[in-house]
């Protein structure tokens, strides 16, 4: 007898637990290490080692109370083949795993500015140089910055110089600070509210909350099916997501893009001041306008006409909107960032955004030019991106290719993302009119590339079980 | 071990030219067996031309929405267990869409003459280079020993599905460049305010007659 999925029981010990939630530490420092596979039984060891520190989801059952330091850490498919899994798992993997990020530049978009060519150093030299990939991604999570850096000593320590692993460089990000007071904002570089969207799939350790899962036929919300986000379990189809071999090798990891996303912030705020004279609802409006949230996070379909910082704080009802009500775009622009990321119900078909859904991670870097401050284009201003989900193909790459870069699907031809896409100063966008109000539809034109692709790869997230099996060098498909 | 498809025969076997149309569109099915052996080199003729833009040699075909040339090996089917229905052929598949310019089915005929016409005046050497690899291809090609050869291999669309029915390829492409000019336009009079819509129509005129001169893009390319 065959039965429906039952609601999962997840096995929290196993699973990574930055996947579930960011983790309340404003402080992180992602470290690229190299991997000599000459030396696989000493490296190896040295993995069994790191496993030993690494963070499960274990500590969400208690809301990470009490919790200073974490470590999560990820392998690119180099790195898999660096610590001698088998061919026969290896070529398991799905492709663009495989392939790589740089590989996939035209898919993503990352031409011209974000050339793979024009990336950082460690990642033109992990493309580059069979002595310099990177194999294995640390993120070394602290409450503040010496409890990151005395924990990056702790971890380093295990890959001293006979651990056959070594540093090629890091990458320190965390929550902004106000330059003058030095207490953390909740803003990236632009100044808009970060980490609001949040995903709910079955399984996670938290309490259901309206508007982070999908919506039902009824017009309720519900969690996302497992297997959207971690393997081995029934995704939205219902099937189960494809996944390397063996299935214990599989079983509780994820996919991840990690991307350096470099934020030009003296364009940005150029080109709002000089284009919000021209737009009648000024420049809160026009910023609004391009996320589709206030810059505080309140959602322009709940609150269209001003900021609300009640409902911008209350997690109940922050994230809890349709576009129903809005489906020409009247409120929320149907180019606009967070409609294009999560389309809810702005489609025909809401069951097409619940295939396309990504649990987004990341920190930004840099430190924060406060608006009154002079700011430039070159200063490291920027995000640690990081997008989980079960198929790069199926979940972050068609996101990127079609949504970000392509506007079809919202009836907004070839326009792109105006945040994200790559726009080279040819950028369009159109901010819907209001035909109640008679307030007439607006064009923003010569949209500059905002952000910028400055490095990154596609990595495999293995569980606890996963880990420690490749450190034993047991994964077998016989 | 073969699947029993005489109901595929039937539908096929019999062209009702009526399934071809959709509005004004016709939509042509071509299945030509491949002569023993050539299926290689006609892959490679394929690969070679260019497939989109006006460099392609059916952009010089106006009648044309879209066209494509595929190579049919087998009928596998993929499951369990594996099935074939194993053709005597391979066969040339060319599958397109193109404008009649008239509603109804007395013209059927004529249509795909008309077509068949324009595509032998515009590109006589492809259609050597391509349908020669095809069995009962006419040793000397005119006009009239092409058509016949088109229509001997010529099957049902069956379910036709035209993306622009009522539409010619002409009519689409004018219709996206002036959509394109269109929003050139209203970006430009966002400068004009609010207070002078005389002004404003004043350039809208301005803008539809200057409309009027411009020509539309060459057929193939993309708007």
């Amino acid at each position: 007898m065959t039965t429906q999925a039952p609601v999962e029981t997840l096995d929290l010990e196993d699973i990574q637990g930055f996947i579930m939630r960011t983790y309340p530490l404003p402080c992180v420092r992602y470290v690229y290490v190299h991997i000599d596979d000459k030396q696989v039984d000493t490296v190896r060891s040295t993995l069994e080692k790191l496993t030993e520190h690494v963070t499960p989801s274990s500590v969400w059952l208690n809301n990470a109370e009490g919790f200073e330091q974490a470590l999560n850490i990820a392998l690119t498919f180099k790195g898999l083949k660096a610590l001698g899994l088998p061919s026969s798992s290896l070529i398991s993997f799905p492709t663009a795993f495989v392939e790589g990020m740089a590989k996939r530049k035209i898919l993503l978009g990352d031409e011209g500015n974000s050339d793979p060519v024009k990336w950082d150093k460690v990642w033109q030299d992990s493309n580059s140089d069979p002595e310099k990939t990177v194999h294995l991604w640390l993120a070394i999570f602290g409450a503040d910055e010496t409890k990151r850096d005395s924990h990056y000593t702790a971890i380093t320590k295990l890959m001293g110089r006979s651990s056959g692993m070594s540093v090629l460089g890091f990458e320190d990000a965390g929550l902004l600070k106000d330059p003058k007071t030095k207490k953390y904002l909740n803003t990236e570089h632009f100044g808009y509210r970060d980490g609001i969207g949040d995903v709910e799939f079955k399984g996670m350790p938290f309490p259901h909350v309206d508007g982070h899962g999908k919506l039902m036929s009824d017009g309720s919300w519900g969690p996302l099916a497992t297997g959207e986000f971690l393997l081995g379990y029934p995704d939205e189809s219902p099937e189960w997501p494809v996944a390397p071999m063996p299935h214990t090798l599989a079983r509780n990891g994820t996919f991840m893009a990690v991307r350096k996303l470099h934020q030009n912030v003296a364009s940005f705020r150029k080109y709002l001041d000089e284009t919000s004279k021209k737009f009648p609802g000024g420049k809160e409006l026009l910023a609004a306008k391009f996320v589709g949230r206030w810059r505080d996070g309140t959602p322009l379909t709940l609150s269209p006409d001003k900021q609300d910082s009640t409902l911008a704080d209350d997690v109940k009802r922050n994230n809890n909107f349709k576009y129903k009500d809005d489906l020409d775009g009247h409120r929320c622009p149907m180019g606009a960032h967070i409609r294009r990321m999560n389309p809810r119900d702005a489609m025909l078909f809401n069951k097409l955004a619940d295939r396309r859904r990504i649990i987004r991670r990341g920190l930004p870097y840099g430190v924060h030019t406060p608006e009154d401050q002079p700011a430039d284009d070159v200063a490291e201003h920027g995000i640690m991106f990081l997008a989980i989900n079960a198929s790069f193909e199926r979940q972050f790459e068609f996101v990127q290719q079609q949504w970000v870069h392509y506007g079809n699907d919202f009836f907004q031809g070839d326009d792109k993302d105006p945040l994200l896409g790559n726009n080279e100063g040819k950028g369009k966008m159109v901010i819907q009119g209001d035909s109640k109000t008679d307030r007439p539809p607006h064009i923003c034109t010569g949209l500059p590339s905002f952000v910028n692709t400055r490095g990154g790869d596609y990595f495999f997230v293995p569980s606890l079980t996963a880990l420690r099996q490749i450190a034993l060098g047991i994964i077998s498909t016989i | 071990m073969s699947i029993n498809c005489s109901w595929l025969s039937r539908l096929t076997k019999t062209i009702n030219l009526k399934l071809n149309k959709n509005g004004q569109a016709y939509g042509l099915t071509v299945l030509a067996p491949i002569k023993q052996g050539q299926a290689d080199t006609l892959r490679n003729t394929l690969a070679k031309i260019p497939p989109v833009d006006v460099d392609s040699p059916i952009a010089n075909i106006p009648l044309t929405h879209n066209a494509r040339f595929n190579v049919i090996d087998d009928l596998p089917f993929v499951g369990a267990p594996a099935l074939y229905d194993h053709l005597q052929n391979q066969y040339l598949l060319f599958s397109c869409a193109f404008d009649t310019g008239n509603i109804g089915w007395g013209s059927v005929e004529r249509d795909l003459d008309s077509y068949l016409k324009q595509m032998f005046e515009a590109i006589p050497t492809e259609i050597n280079a391509i349908w020669g690899h095809c069995v009962d291809f006419p040793d000397v090609l005119t006009l009239q020993t092409f058509q016949d050869f088109v229509k001997k291999y010529q099957i049902s669309g069956g379910l036709f599905f035209a993306d622009y029915p009522d539409n010619t390829a002409e009519e689409v492409r004018r219709g996206l460049f002036e959509q394109k000019k269109f929003i050139e336009f209203a970006i430009k009079a966002q400068g004009i305010p609010d207070t002078d819509p005389a002004r404003l129509k004043a350039d809208f005129f301005a803008f539809h007659k200057a409309l009027g001169d411009m020509p539309t893009p060459p057929p193939g390319s993309i708007v």
